[in-house]
């Protein structure tokens, strides 16, 4: 038999080094599944619902960093995606979508399970979708997907009509005018900013009395350089709810979180600081930062589209923050400990006091957060902590001391309810000998955690991935 | 947490029957699924349900019976968010002197 379209998708993903994909089958991708009954090395975990694949595509993407991969059937497949699209695209992370559509002949016709995809994913996959309408596209719609979806850490969708899936490759496009010839070599650059920009970032730090640092997600790769510059600069640093695991709250002069979710040690570094070193974060409640005009601001980000978004950077730095902030530690002169710095670790003694106040309060039935406080003090450094949307956020950002070494996800932009069942399905598929933990609340257990763990069960049992022996802790509140 | 948002952003009472949610035994339903599942509803039980699941031999779903009425402010309430939330209580809701007595323990704490 030859090589189908479908055949040649899962060639093409390979060399894109993709290990497994999300999805749930349906007669819109019929020749998509009959392909992957072929494939070895690609495993195909299927979830209840499209959401709940798309959640564990976008929860790879957000633990591994690597491209999370789903696929769903034409018409309400697609539509099911969404919210778990939207969850990856807000938090700006890869997810490459693969739709089926129907028969090329009978687009237009009002056609059973028919709808225009490329419409409705045009905001969430804005920056990529197209419709395989000839086998000779499949190679660069591929390579594109991936190729953006990397490059602008975005969502971007393929849609193969049903009788192109099955129709035989064109792996050479010929060479005339208008054929298409892409590849798959990718490096992530290292992006670091003008080094008079980093003098000037380094003048207003140096001048500043009281610096407070926040750090998001963007930091993951940068927790060294961001102690080193919590420690020169004699400052403190406070965690967006995506970063909490990028340093240990075990340090004395980490404020832990910061927001509606956050603490109180956040809360007055920010009110009184006087400059501000932001770092790979887009955290949106603007009264939990300065006023306007109390601090000078320098902000580094990847995304030059998130510079001076929140607060008005004095010194704005596109810039990976490992990269950036290597260049930029030579620069700063270190700070003598002071008044500033002995304010932070007392307030932030105070705040752990208070914490464990309240997750010992008596309360009629159980209180709420001593859940979260035990759990914190028995769980190693290995641990895979997801989180839903809901009360359990709430007490896990306040309760929960993060360890170095942890790894997190959680819907942090979109701040959906039903993913962290999927979330931690992903995990297990990722680092199968590290321990997930699930925090969920009944709201979104019910809401679809519950089927969640239908595919924890099954993925168990079936034995298509592995068995049980590593654990797997789902913890509902 | 969408009653707390509605309590302290839109200071109004809880309506109750948009936001009660059913009861339901999950951790029966991890045993229906061949998975291990523990119920804790006292203080004592937290610390060994965690050590069960920690050293279990299969997936756990550990179902904590918790008191919804434990008051969660933001970190610095702000007057507006303090004043919507008080007088969504004073508007009748339904879980008022359960918060309340939360409340004055938590000030306490």
């Amino acid at each position: 038999m030859a090589e189908t379209v479908a055949d040649f998708l899962f060639g093409r993903l390979k060399e894109w080094g993709v290990q497994r994909i999300f999805g749930y089958p349906g007669d819109g991708i019929n020749g998509i599944v009959s392909a992957l009954g072929r494939i070895e090395d690609i495993a195909f975990i299927q979830g209840r619902h499209e959401e709940e694949a798309a959640f564990m595509a976008s929860g790879h993407a957000k633990l591994t960093g690597d491209v999370g991969v789903c696929l769903a059937t034409s018409g309400p497949g697609a539509i099911h995606l969404l919210n778990g699209l939207y969850d990856a695209k807000l938090d700006r992370k890869p997810v490459v979508a693969i739709v089926g559509q129907q028969a090329r002949a009978s687009l237009g016709g009002h056609f059973q399970q028919e709808i225009d995809i490329s419409a409705l994913f045009k905001d969430v996959a804005g920056d990529f979708v197209q419709v395989c309408t000839a086998p000779a596209q499949a190679r660069h719609l591929i390579d594109r997907a991936f190729r953006i979806a990397k490059s602008q850490r975005t969502v971007t969708a393929i849609i193969f009509p049903n009788d192109v899936q099955e129709a035989d490759a064109v792996t050479d496009p010929g060479h005339t005018h208008g054929t298409i010839h892409t590849g798959t070599d990718f490096n992530e650059p290292i992006i670091i900013p003008h080094a008079e920009d980093l003098r000037r970032a380094a003048d207003i730090l140096n001048a500043a009395e009281r610096v407070a640092i926040l750090i998001g997600a963007g930091a993951w790769s940068a927790s060294d350089q961001v102690l080193v510059a919590t420690e020169k600069l004699q400052a403190g640093f406070a965690k967006a709810l995506l970063a909490k695991a990028v340093l240990s709250d075990e340090l004395p002069y980490s404020t832990g979180q910061i927001g509606l979710l956050g603490t109180t040690a956040s809360y007055k570094m920010m009110r009184d600081c006087d400059a501000l070193l932001m770092i790979g974060s887009t955290f949106p409640y603007s009264e939990y930062l300065p006023k306007e005009g109390q601090a000078k601001a320098v902000q580094i980000d990847i995304d030059p589209t998130v510079l001076s978004l929140r607060y008005p950077s004095d010194v704005a730095l596109q810039g990976d923050a490992a990269a950036t902030l290597d260049r930029l530690l030579p620069l700063l002169t270190a700070k003598k400990r002071g008044d500033w710095r002995e304010t932070i670790e007392k307030n932030v003694c105070e705040m752990w006091r208070e914490e464990e106040g309240k997750a010992q309060m008596t309360a009629e039935g159980l209180n709420p957060e001593l859940p979260f406080w035990e759990f914190s003090k028995l769980c190693g450094e290995d641990a895979v902590i997801t989180v839903d949307t809901g009360m359990s956020t709430t007490f896990y950002a306040r309760a929960v001391k993060a360890k170095r070494g942890m790894n997190t996800a959680i819907s942090g932009t979109l701040a959906t309810m039903g993913p962290a069942v999927a979330y931690a399905l992903a995990a297990k598929f990722a680092f199968p000998d590290r321990p997930a933990f699930a925090f969920v609340g009944d709201g979104a257990m019910q809401m679809l955690g519950m089927n969640g763990v239908i595919t924890v069960a099954n993925t168990g049992r079936n034995g298509v991935t592995r068995d049980w022996s590593s654990l797997f802790s789902t913890t509902a509140i | 947490m969408v009653t707390w948002e509605l309590r302290a952003l839109g200071g109004s009472p809880k309506v109750t029957e948009t936001q009660d949610l059913p009861d339901l035994d999950y951790a029966a339903y991890a045993r229906m699924l061949g998975l291990k599942g523990l119920t804790v509803s006292s203080a004592a039980e937290v610390a060994p349900a965690w050590q069960q699941a920690f050293s279990a031999d299969r997936p756990v779903i550990i179902d904590f019976k918790v008191d919804p009425n434990v008051v969660a402010l933001p970190p610095h309430a702000t007057f507006e968010q303090t004043k919507n939330f008080f007088m969504a209580l004073a508007r009748g809701d339904v879980d008022r002197k359960a918060i309340i007595a939360n409340f004055v323990a938590e000030l306490r704490a």
